[in-house]
């Protein structure tokens, strides 16, 4: 495996072990902030994203 | 989450509930990391379980206490809050044993570990496999408690095919 990969890997394992010793309050913020993020994000992502056809259209 | 925490207390106290716990994903984030989720899901045991509708006097109570409630939900500061009221022998036993926790200095009752992994191994989705997972790989929920809590309620074939699935022993 490439190094930088394997470096890569390895940081990343890091910051998910990181987020496992954040406290239960800390944990709890943060999802509360991620969701909030996305709601505020929706509006604007449904006037971008073109309007999804049936699945029957699309076999056709 | 200091705010539903009183509010739970509130509502306890009152006799709005007998007890409550926080269980799901919420309960589930003591033990592991951070897992997405909408809603902050309380298990309740109602003073009058045999009610046709069953919530009416949270919701009063939320209402009176300043917080919307919608469809089946009610806003609680920045989380939507769902109540179920225990609906067998297996949530009644983990209310029963609920922890007492602390959020922002307020004491929290909140389902342990064993039994959150027994509710999700009754409910049986992949995400509760998940769950189960997750919570066995933090070290919080031991396969010993979980296969002895599964043998009492009648779980040991869901509990076999979680083994099968993504046990490794």
């Amino acid at each position: 495996m490439d190094e930088r990969i394997r470096e890569l890997i390895r940081r990343q394992t890091e910051w998910q072990e990181s987020r496992k010793n954040l406290t239960w309050e800390e944990k709890l913020h943060m999802v509360a902030q991620v969701r909030e993020e996305v709601a505020r994000l929706l509006p604007a992502y449904r006037r971008r994203a073109p309007n999804p056809q049936p699945a029957q259209e699309h076999e056709k | 989450m200091k705010e539903a925490a009183q509010l739970l207390n509130g509502m306890q106290s009152s006799g709005v509930v007998h007890a409550y716990a926080v269980f799901g994903a919420v309960a589930q984030m003591r033990y592991t990391e951070p897992v997405i989720t909408l809603d902050l899901d309380i298990l309740v045991a109602l003073p009058d379980p045999d009610r046709l509708d069953l919530l009416p006097g949270i919701y009063e109570f939320c209402a009176n206490h300043g917080f919307q409630t919608a469809g089946h939900a009610g806003r609680v500061g920045a989380w939507p809050v769902q109540f179920l009221p225990v609906y067998d022998a297996l949530t009644r036993e983990a209310l029963e044993h609920a922890e007492i926790c602390t959020l922002e200095e307020v004491p929290i009752r909140v389902v342990g570990a064993n039994y959150l992994a027994a509710i999700a191994l009754a409910t049986g989705r992949s995400r509760d496999h998940e769950r189960v997972l997750a919570l066995l790989e933090s070290g919080a929920a031991s396969r010993a408690q979980i296969e002895a809590l599964a043998r009492r309620h009648g779980l040991s074939e869901a509990w076999g095919r979680f083994q099968k699935r993504l046990g490794d022993g």
